[in-house]
């Protein structure tokens, strides 16, 4: 289901990593690979940047130096279990993220714009308004040519059922004669419009009359210059005398 | 096996008839093959329509 979505062209792949896991490994990171391979709609977010091994930091992975993404890398550290259980709420999380990024000795001296949920919003923000500006004008086409084939669709269903007796007849008689009139047009090959609407534009065939008319011509083309009297000599003659 | 009647001398027609009947049958079979594609052909013709129509 994952793949079905990733592969959409309009579809900007939000790519969550652990910051204390081998991010060249991860699955998600490989499946945006394989749908983006230019990296052009994939963001990379990396978590649980607080709990990496003690020495270890995310630096590298957030400036993109082990993966490159067109769209880069937010780091972000989210609440802890235990914050949960105490019930701090999101924004005070936040706060705390943001005085975990400001006093780390190596996060505080990166750019800020690299770390935080506020920026990621805010990116995720800009990507999107730049997403749909660029999407736009080709959904408002795959709409159009959408409800032309509705449309379409819909002309050639016909008029609606009426409701009185009376014109049930009427339309059922207009019917009748729409099918006489194209029956003979048919066979005569007079131009129709409500039979050429329907039929398959660019597909040469004949039309109902010129068939038949030709399988007509056909007809004894294989006796053209056969002589009845060649099976016959005399004897035959005499002896059917 | 026949004898002509109608003219004195002549044979006749039926000796004709006769001859020709064999040549004649083979005709059949290709005129009635036609005229059931024919029919089949305004079938299919009407089916379309119908189908577009009703």
């Amino acid at each position: 289901m994952a793949a079905r979505y990733v592969g959409d062209p309009r579809t900007i792949i939000l790519c969550v990593l652990p910051a204390n896991a081998d991010m060249t490994t991860s699955d998600g990171l490989q499946m945006a690979r394989e749908m983006d391979p230019k990296g052009i709609r994939t963001i990379g977010v990396i978590t649980k940047l607080d709990i990496m091994d003690k020495g270890t930091n995310g630096k590298r992975m957030l400036e993109g130096k082990d993966v490159s993404l067109r769209l880069g890398f937010i780091g972000i550290k989210n609440r802890s279990q235990q914050d949960i259980i105490d019930r701090i709420p999101v924004k005070q999380a936040i706060e705390k993220e943001q005085l975990y990024f400001s006093t780390h000795q190596v996060y505080s001296t990166m750019n800020q714009n690299l770390l935080g949920i506020g920026n990621l919003t805010t990116k995720l923000t800009k990507i999107l308004f730049t997403h749909i500006k660029h999407s736009l004008p080709q959904i408002m086409q795959e709409i159009r040519a959408k409800a032309k084939e509705t449309e379409d669709d819909l002309r050639d269903l016909g008029p609606p059922m009426p409701e009185g007796g009376g014109e049930k007849t009427q339309l059922l008689w207009n019917m009748i004669t729409d099918f006489i009139q194209t029956y003979k047009n048919t066979i005569s090959g007079k131009y129709d419009s409500k039979r050429q609407m329907s039929s398959q534009p660019g597909k040469a065939e004949l039309s109902g009359g010129a068939r038949i008319k030709m399988n007509f011509y056909n007809l004894y083309q294989e006796y053209d210059g056969f002589s009845a009297t060649s099976e016959y000599n005399d004897m035959h003659v005499q002896k059917a005398i | 096996m026949h004898e002509g009647d109608g003219l004195p001398g002549f044979p006749s027609v039926d000796v004709f008839i006769y001859l020709i009947n064999p040549q004649l049958e083979r005709l059949r079979d290709p005129a009635l093959e036609l005229i059931q594609d024919t029919y089949q052909q305004l079938e299919q013709i009407a089916g379309s329509i119908v189908d577009k129509i009703f």
